[in-house]
């Protein structure tokens, strides 16, 4: 058992950073020495916030209620949750496609004064009466946590109420976190605290835990899978369109992994420590090395590692020729990266599938996972600029401005205004994973750079919306130290 | 109390960035949590000159909610009005600052004096929607920016209508409803919209009067106009779609404004003459009756279900099923709204009903004997209730996800040639 338990602020872990201007050389070298310093931004853009991770990870549970114990806006966007939901429902070949059950309490200005425990409690009632779940998850907000409202009290009164439906609240408030994957954290904390609830249950022979993010397509899933089925396991594919019956096979497993660096990371580990299960940490699989690296990874934790060898052999023989074609196209490319944790560092290892060479990075936070890959890509690629930042288009222009990139790699939109042609590598839609998902990625990226009519036509058109002075100042100029 | 909300169909007060988001050049500065923004904005349509992640903010953390955000605040006014190309910069709270109790007028006064106006609305998620949050960023140019004039321009008018982004139809109808008004000889003016701004903000004091074109979102606008600045108004609650309503409303403006009643004759006949060489086109498609049922259901933002229902019934003969108005309508408005519903031609009258719990709506839709396949015209939440009663679903009000909409619009004579090709475009390309 840990000593401390871990509070779903990502945080809290001594060495994490999330505001940083520097150089894959200087970072690495800085971190080695322990020089790295907790900062701030005295102006900055908005960022993402971990409710909407909360509530991603999970919304595509069979038989629940979502409840955002929050005023009308925290949901506003939940729209892009109901179309991800529903296509993917669509791919996996559902007919009667539903929309997620999702309720607000609406909490206004009497609950601010008085507290909003009436307003949870008529939500619950209706969600039982209504819906009949097996689960309903209780998400907190900045103005919940704030007006001190004991969501885990109330839902332990609920639960007695209503003993078939198990109540799940999850300490997600906005404000207690800058990076959005705390988010998934306090998800997986509440899994592990009100379903799992530390039982040992009988072990399933073979059978491993693949946790998938919301992000992550039909397409790649099944990639994962057939993958995983060539070492001979059975896979636990949570949370992502499973059930509480799913959740609960949890500690059934002998093995787990995860397809995106920071989702379920810091469970796997809970999973370890709660329940003896061994797991494997490593990267996203987008390219053939990260691609390797984690399949490496998980046939190791189970004792595979000869029999993956040949199956790597295999893939690279099939897949290596096409994507040497992919090279051909791509060689020499200067690219700039902006992206999540998981994603960005894949992308900059996946680039060097293709011989691009990187020239600019853009992630959320720093901390020792992230060591181990710029220590990676300082071996393959020269110095390259490193700006830790969750988007922050500001700094990202006035970088990619000066540096003048072949290619972007992230959410497209502002470099594309100066006239960068742009690809990405999220698409919870298509394929973007494993050996085959490469090729499927490679084509489009090689596709979507062999055109940059429409980046072109734009910058040509219109302006960011930033004066002329700030590019000629200092990207990190108002990164300011002794933040917290 | 605020209602619970069962698939909600509105957003926070804060969500009125999207209001300032649609004035040309102008800026929303977000005192509020991290991520505030990205959730208020739409999934299109989104990546304007300013767009949610462009906004600053203050991104308030567990320090600010003990401490206070001020100096966050300031610092990120201060700094926004030098990296930023803006005209104006409007800073709207969320509900931690207004839990917190930062003074946030007091930081913003301190930018009085800077080169490009810096002006405040509270906006907290917790006080209302955004139809709130809407009323009060208009209250705030009014308030902060705008000063009374007694030069008034001769046929000047500043017309109002819903809310920009919550209405899909925001950007065409506003340009339809300029377009309708200057056929008449007067001269629009509004703020929303490309190439409209800070220059047309600064006309609203010189106006000879106010239109609203809304069943009720920012009549409280008009009355704080006609107190403040001395701008009388009129109030047309029907969303003119389609013939009968347009023509109505081409002569209750033109008699307000004093136009000739033989100009506003004319105007009127040579769009029913175009409008009525469409339809006969068509005519077999309305008549033979087999494409689509006779009854439907809208579920909408009043000027919609509204305007909607009018249309159909008036002008292509349908039969209102039930009605839902969805945006929350403040209860001093309804009764008004519904009387609306009952002036149907030929003593048709429709049961009207404000609720906002999407629930209790499918319920009702589900239990409604619709004679066949029912028409449903509402938000994405009932595209999955229509498809199980095998019906026509037309996405119009929010949320969006089945439609694209760039200028497109549904005012006017050729809005309503528009809705007229959306419902049968989903008609025809259906197998019912």
């Amino acid at each position: 058992m840990a000593s401390v338990q871990y509070s779903g602020v990502r945080e809290s872990k001594p060495g994490r950073l999330n505001d940083l201007g520097t150089t894959g050389k200087q970072v690495e070298e800085n971190y080695k020495k322990g020089c790295l310093k907790r900062a701030d931004r005295s102006f900055a853009q908005g960022l993402q916030c971990q409710q909407i991770n909360s509530m991603a990870a999970l919304m595509s549970l069979e038989d629940s209620v979502f409840i955002s114990h929050s005023p009308q806006g925290c949901v506003g966007c939940s729209i892009m949750a109901v179309d991800m939901y529903r296509v993917g429902q669509a791919h996996r070949g559902i007919k009667n496609i539903k929309n997620p059950r999702l309720i607000v309490t609406n909490l206004d200005q009497k609950s601010v004064v008085f507290g909003g425990e009436t307003k949870l409690r008529e939500a619950v009632k209706r969600a039982v009466e209504r819906y009949n779940p097996k689960l309903a998850f209780i998400y907190a907000s900045c103005a919940s946590g704030i007006i001190g409202d004991d969501i885990d009290a109330i839902s332990a009164s609920l639960q007695s109420e209503y003993p078939d439906t198990l109540i799940v609240p999850i300490h997600c408030e906005g404000f207690k976190s800058k990076i959005c994957a705390s988010g998934f954290d306090a998800a997986f904390i509440s899994i592990n605290k009100y379903i799992l609830k530390k039982q040992k249950v009988e072990k399933e022979k073979g059978l491993v835990n693949l946790f998938a993010p919301t992000t992550v397509s039909y397409a790649d899933q099944k990639e994962m899978e057939r993958m995983l089925s060539l070492l001979g396991v059975k896979v636990n594919y949570i949370p992502f369109y499973s059930s509480l019956e799913k959740i609960k096979k949890i500690p059934a497993a002998e093995a787990s992994t995860s397809i995106c660096k920071v989702f379920a990371d810091e469970f796997m580990h809970t999973l370890w420590e709660d329940y003896q299960i061994p797991y494997s940490h490593t990267v996203m699989p987008i390219g053939i090395r990260n691609t390797d690296k984690w399949y490496r990874g998980i046939a190791k934790v189970l004792g595979k590692e000869e029999e993956v060898e040949k199956i790597i052999e295999k893939e690279h023989e099939r897949i290596e020729p096409l994507v040497k074609k992919l090279r051909e196209r791509l060689q020499g490319t200067r690219v700039f990266i902006c992206g999540g944790t998981g994603r960005s560092f894949a992308a900059a290892a996946l680039i060097d599938d293709f011989g691009m060479e990187l020239v600019g990075l853009e992630t959320p936070t720093y901390d020792d996972d992230a060591q181990v890959d710029i220590e990676y890509l300082n071996g393959i690629h020269k110095d390259f600029v490193v700006d830790i930042a969750n988007m922050q288009p500001f700094e990202q222009v006035n970088l990619v401005n000066k540096l003048r990139p072949d290619a972007f790699i992230g959410v497209p939109e502002w470099a594309a205004k100066l006239g960068i042609p742009t690809t990405h590598v999220l698409d919870g839609k298509r394929p973007t994973m494993g050996y085959d998902g490469l090729l499927f990625l490679g084509n489009k990226i090689a596709a979507q750079l062999q055109n940059p009519g429409f980046n072109k036509k734009l910058a040509a058109h219109v302006k960011l919306p930033y004066k002329d002075s700030w590019y000629k100042e200092d990207a990190f100029k108002y990164i300011t130290e002794g933040g917290n | 109390m605020a209602k619970l909300l069962d698939k909600q169909r509105y957003k926070c007060a804060l969500a009125a960035m999207q209001t300032v988001q649609a004035i040309e050049r102008a800026l929303p500065v977000l005192h509020s949590g991290p991520g505030c923004a990205q959730k208020l904005s739409e999934s299109t349509g989104s990546s304007g000159y300013f767009s949610p992640n462009i906004f600053p903010c203050t991104s308030i953390n567990e320090k600010d909610v003990v401490f206070g955000g001020v100096k966050k605040l300031n610092s990120t006014i201060e700094n926004a009005l030098k990296v930023v190309d803006a005209d104006l910069y409007v800073v709207l709270t969320g509900c931690i600052p207004e839990i917190v109790g930062d003074d946030t007028g007091e930081v913003v006064s301190r930018f009085a004096d800077s080169e490009k106006p810096v002006i405040y609305a509270p906006t907290a998620g917790f006080k209302g929607n955004n139809f709130k949050g809407h009323e009060q960023v208009v209250d705030a140019i009014i308030d902060q920016y705008l000063k009374k004039s007694d030069q008034k321009e001769k046929g000047l008018i500043n017309i109002w209508a819903d809310v920009p982004y919550q209405d899909l139809f925001w950007l065409g109808n506003i340009r339809q409803l300029e377009k309708l008004i200057s056929e008449l000889g007067l001269t629009p003016n509004t703020i929303f919209g490309y190439k409209r701004g800070i220059k047309n903000i600064d006309k609203i004091p010189h106006a000879e009067f106010n239109l609203l074109v809304s069943p009720w979102v920012g009549l409280s606008n008009m009355k704080k106009m006609e107190r403040k600045l001395g701008i009388p108004y009129l109030h047309y609650n029907t969303l003119p779609i389609g013939a009968t309503e347009t023509s109505k409303f081409l002569r209750e403006v033109g008699k307000f404004a004093g136009v000739d009643e033989a100009k506003v004759e004319a105007v009127i006949k040579e769009h029913e003459d175009y409008y009525y060489y469409l339809i006969e086109r068509y005519a077999d498609l309305f008549l033979e009756n087999r494409v689509i049922n006779k009854q439907f259901t809208v579920v909408a933002d009043a000027q919609y279900t509204l305007g909607i229902t009018k249309f159909l019934v008036n002008d292509l003969g349908l039969v209102p099923a039930k009605q839902f108005i969805v945006d929350d309508t403040p209860k001093n408005y309804r009764d008004q709204i519904t009387e609306e519903f009952k002036k149907l031609n030929f003593g048709i009258e429709a049961e009207v009903s404000f609720e906002t719990d999407g629930y209790k709506i499918h319920e009702e839709i589900k239990n409604h004997d619709y004679h066949g396949y029912p028409l449903v015209l509402g938000g994405y939440y009932e595209k999955e209730v229509t498809e199980n009663l095998k019906g026509n679903f037309l996405n119009v009000s929010w949320p969006v996800q089945d439609k694209v909409v760039f200028d497109s619009f549904y005012v006017g004579y050729e809005g309503g040639i528009r809705l007229i090709e959306d419902i049968y475009t989903v008609a025809v390309s259906r197998f019912n």
